[in-house]
């Protein structure tokens, strides 16, 4: 009997695991769905200087690339980021509104665990958040226990979209 | 035979069993000895931090050459893949599943192409910006080169393209005259340089000295190998005691006798 609860634990955790991860929405899709089949050119901002420092600063490590694209449409700028939850990089796709989140969407996520991040229900926080002269967000996002890390990397990526997005208004 | 006799055939026979294990484990005695004081040591001794170079050892051990080594030259720079390491010159610059097809220099960058993805790296080996088929690039990229008109050209799937240094816009250009980045072998010297690399931090000094202590070193018999040397070495420390009481006791029996 015991035999056969390990077994089943084993392939449960197994299972999770493999159901954690996956493509949500392939980044293309994500910028058709967002400008709405209207996809503007992308532009493109260096992480050097003082940029690259205050990014630094919000990742708490040195970005993993110099340049980053933004497509930009009027008052609205969509970004789409990567940052390491734990051990493998979570892609999100951010949209901007006039110097606030319109919407957060998780669109590859790699690690083994943590995927409830991608529910709306967490990233439907993250709406109308606005970032202070400090590069904090001005509201709060409530963790999800079991996801820390997830969560972490999806709220330094939020202030990160949010910085960027103040640069090139 | 008297009783005394028997006694002391017996304590002449374990006398010979004690000299011949002990001889012919001796060296092994010793092997267990330094290794152990060497593990006991091992921040001391840095034994984690030191990397084993013997072309012998890596083998035995699994750590070999990878059978295919794709290198591009990009002006004077050199693009490498081993298994799934990319180099540039001799820095480890990313790690990916996808094979490279190509690498340019160009605007003072090198890109390297793989199928689905372009990498952007500074000459020092710093990524600039990694391109996908999300962000506009062609599908099914077999090849990258520069054209005449000294713009990035790839031939993909769906023909042949060109792009300035930043990527944005891609143009099918089926006209455009371009050299191929082709592949060639490394220099033999910075082939050296990688190879050490690559290899030399597989294998640490403490995994060798844990293994020959283990006697894994020699396999999976190798284990049993040491455990029999162990069960001699307890039966060395018993025989000896044993022999010794024996001897003492004898001495004593004799001086009894005497008196």
């Amino acid at each position: 009997m015991k035999k056969y609860s390990l077994t089943f634990l084993f392939l449960f955790l197994t299972v999770s695991a493999l159901h954690a991860r996956g493509t949500y929405q392939e980044p293309a899709a994500f910028l058709e769905d967002t400008f709405k089949g209207n996809v503007p050119v992308a532009k493109k901002i260096w992480l050097t200087g003082d940029t690259g420092k205050t990014v630094t600063t919000i990742l708490q490590h040195k970005p993993d690339r110099l340049r980053v694209r933004y497509w930009k449409q009027e008052q609205r700028s969509a970004w789409i980021l990567e940052e390491i939850g734990k051990e493998k990089p979570i892609t999100v796709g951010f949209v901007i509104n006039n110097n606030k989140i319109e919407r957060v969407k998780v669109l590859i996520f790699r690690e083994s665990r943590g995927d409830e991040v991608r529910h709306d229900f967490f990233t439907r926080q993250f709406s109308e958040a606005k970032i202070k002269p400090d590069t904090s967000l001005n509201q709060n996002i409530d963790g999800i226990s079991g996801a820390t890390m997830s969560v972490r990397a999806l709220t330094k990526l939020s202030r990160v979209a949010l910085f960027l997005s103040s640069k090139i208004q | 035979m008297t009783r005394h006799k028997k006694h002391g055939i017996k304590l002449r026979s374990m006398y010979q069993w004690h000299r011949y294990i002990g001889v012919s484990i001796a060296l092994f005695i010793i092997i267990l000895s330094v290794t152990g004081i060497m593990l006991n040591h091992t921040e001391q001794l840095n034994l984690n931090e030191k990397y084993v170079e013997s072309d012998f050892l890596l083998n035995h051990y699994g750590i070999s050459v990878p059978k295919k080594i794709k290198s591009f030259p990009a002006a004077k720079h050199w693009v490498s893949q081993w298994d799934n390491q990319l180099y540039l010159n001799s820095k480890p610059i990313r790690i990916t599943d996808e094979n490279i097809v190509g690498a340019i220099f160009i605007q003072n960058m090198i890109i390297i192409a793989q199928s689905n993805t372009l990498y952007i790296f500074t000459p020092d080996g710093e990524l600039v910006e990694r391109v996908s088929g999300s962000d506009g690039i062609p599908s099914g990229i077999e090849a990258i080169g520069i054209t005449d008109k000294n713009l990035i050209s790839v031939r993909a799937a769906t023909g042949n393209f060109t792009t300035n240094e930043d990527l944005l816009f891609w143009k099918k250009s089926p006209a455009a005259i371009s050299i191929w980045s082709d592949s060639a072998k490394l220099p033999k010297a910075l082939q050296q340089t990688i190879l050490g690399l690559y290899r030399g931090k597989g294998l640490s000094l403490e995994r060798i000295v844990l293994d020959l202590h283990s006697g894994r070193i020699f396999g999976g018999w190798g284990v049993y190998f040491m455990d029999l040397i162990a069960i001699f070495m307890i039966f060395l420390a018993s025989s000896g005691t044993w022999l010794w009481v024996m001897r003492y006791v004898k001495r004593k029996q004799h001086e009894k006798h005497k008196h």
